[in-house]
């Protein structure tokens, strides 16, 4: 019977054993393997990638671009965007939403136009997923407001070296995936249109108020 | 498809990549170089360019521009307003979605509306609709460094900075088009071309300055909200007939609490304020608020209506509570004059007190 239900593209002979099966590639494993199994591969595969957009090497950057995916973006900017909602005049939910995926799409078609090398979706996978220090940026600095009051000068501090630092190092961490993608004359030109993404959303970072 | 018809030029789409490539066609020295000359010009922009037009520099410059002026106009607003105890710092993240929308049809839309103008008027220039639309993107960055001096609070070297930042970005623009309009022969049209260019670049730069780096009007910065209304009203609220008591017991618990012994004014100059209070900022809603946490005290055995609500929606709140006091003030038919209401202040003072030693 598994032979029947497995797209098998074999032309061999279809008689013989029944639980023999001819090709050895066949995927129905996915269809009887428990759901959580299915949830918690992906989830492993998001958590690799934050690991190594967090702690970038060299030889990690093939993860990342092979095999893409958008939800740790995603998850990302929801996050972000449902933090920065209550902030009184900063951007709202949507608002946030629309700067994130308008933005990444906005700078991956400037490194096309300019012609790089890296497809659209790999592009925006990246660009999702080096966010991922300024998102702890933003937890930290919530928990700096809710947790202490008066101070103001130490507090603003304390935010603004912690935000500095993450647009440091997301910036980094981009660079180190997509910056050798675009031409040598130009590499200039489609990293600077990254930092300033990065830099808006360190600014909306910064200036977010609770 | 590919190989179908090999001898075809086939001409890119409008939807594919490559139809913009040939725009995007710069190195970084070049971009390095145009926005030089864009900052600093000394001859025309348009000779620089070598027929390679490109809109890699008008389209960042203005993105650049956009962020850099709802930064520093917020900064510049900071720097004002940080002595007033009434300023909270809020990041208006409102101003970037209009700064974009004037810089974008400033580099984008205006040039092309140019172009049309000057083809249907029959003036031929040496230069093609996308040229005049780099120069005019390019022409923008002066404004960048410009918007970060403008962060200084003296109006007066704001107004400097508006006229040179005009002069710069004007004759980045206005060069090439008086080259352009040189030769044609109808001098009325092509001053008429070249004064409504003037004009759009003025009102960019003056609008840059009086949206974002304005002055407040009032040297303290904010309008401090109008507290006494607010308290006022509590007192006439006081019940004539016991019905109102459970309503309104809670409300005038709020006088001990209030720190100052108010006098009981004109209940009718109070409709009018409390209409007033409605309208005054958020602020306001604040003492009310603080009235409700104390409201929220009193014993639970008097009913409240306004109880339970304690800290969210302030303006419904708020409405709620004028639409009440309003119509407890109707009730009211014997307060008729200030002095009367003076008169029977010490009558209502025990009132006020039964309640609470009902409670209390």
């Amino acid at each position: 019977m598994a032979e029947f239900e497995s797209t098998s593209y074999s032309f061999g002979d279809l008689s013989g054993e029944m639980d023999q099966p001819i090709m050895t590639v066949c995927d129905d494993d996915d269809f009887d393997e428990p759901v959580r199994e299915t949830i918690m591969r992906d989830l492993r595969d998001v958590g690799h990638k934050f690991k190594h957009v967090v702690f970038p090497l060299k030889e990690g950057s093939n993860l990342l671009l092979r095999d893409w995916d958008l939800w740790g973006p995603l998850l990302l900017c929801m996050v972000v965007g449902a933090i920065l909602h209550e902030g009184q005049g900063g951007p709202h939910f949507t608002q946030f939403f629309v700067l994130f995926w308008m933005g990444s799409a906005v700078v991956t078609l400037n490194n096309k136009l300019l012609g790089g090398t890296i497809s659209f979706f790999q592009s925006v996978c990246v660009l999702g997923y080096c966010i991922a220090p300024l998102v702890g940026a933003l937890l930290f600095c919530r928990i700096v407001l809710i947790s202490t009051q008066g101070a103001f000068l130490l507090r603003f501090a304390l935010r603004f070296v912690v935000t500095l630092v993450a647009f440091g190092w997301s910036s980094r961490a981009a660079m180190c995936f997509i910056g050798d993608t675009a031409p040598s004359d130009r590499r200039f030109l489609a990293v600077y249109p990254m930092v300033l993404f990065y830099f808006i959303i360190s600014w909306l970072v910064i200036t977010y108020s609770g | 498809m590919p190989g179908a018809q090999p001898s075809k030029k086939t001409y890119p789409s409008l939807f594919s990549i490559s139809f913009y490539q040939k725009c995007w066609d710069v190195t970084t020295n070049e971009v390095r170089l145009r926005v030089k000359s864009a900052m600093m010009p000394r001859e025309d922009f348009l000779k620089n360019l070598r027929g390679k037009p490109d809109l890699y520099g008008p389209f960042w410059v203005a993105v650049t521009l956009c962020f850099s002026t709802a930064i520093c106009g917020n900064l510049a607003n900071f720097v004002q307003n940080k002595g007033d105890p009434a300023y909270v710092y809020a990041p208006e993240f409102e101003r970037v979605t209009s700064a974009a929308s004037a810089i974008f049809g400033y580099v984008f839309v205006f040039p092309m509306f140019l172009s049309v103008v000057m083809y249907y008027s029959k003036i031929m220039t040496g230069f093609s609709a996308v040229e005049l639309l780099t120069a005019y993107g390019y022409s923008l960055s002066i404004f960048i460094p410009i918007s970060f001096f403008w962060i200084i609070p003296v109006e007066f070297i704001r107004w400097l900075l508006v006229i040179f930042a005009s002069v710069v970005s004007g004759a980045v623009v206005g060069l090439p088009i008086y080259n352009g309009l040189k030769a044609v022969t109808n001098k009325q049209k092509a001053y008429a071309v070249l004064a409504l260019a003037v004009v759009a670049n003025l009102g960019l730069s003056v609008g840059f300055k009086m949206y974002f780096f304005e002055a407040p009007l009032n040297p303290s910065g904010f309008v401090p909200p109008v507290q006494p209304p607010v308290e006022i009203q509590q007192q006439p609220v006081v019940p004539e007939n016991p019905v109102e008591v459970e309503e309104v017991a809670p409300i005038v618990d709020e006088a001990p609490a209030v720190e100052n012994p108010v006098v009981p004014e004109v209940p009718e100059p109070v409709e009018p304020q409390a209409v007033e209070s409605v309208e005054e900022s958020k602020e306001v809603a604040e003492p009310e608020l603080v009235a409700q946490e104390q409201v929220q005290d009193a014993p639970e055995a008097v009913e409240a209506p306004e109880a339970p609500v304690e800290a969210p929606v302030v303006d419904a709140e708020e409405a709620a509570r004028e639409e009440h006091v309003e119509e407890v003030l109707h009730q009211l038919p014997r307060v008729a004059s200030p002095v009367q209401a003076a008169a029977e202040e010490p009558a209502q003072v025990p009132e006020v007190q039964a309640p609470e030693g009902a409670e209390g």
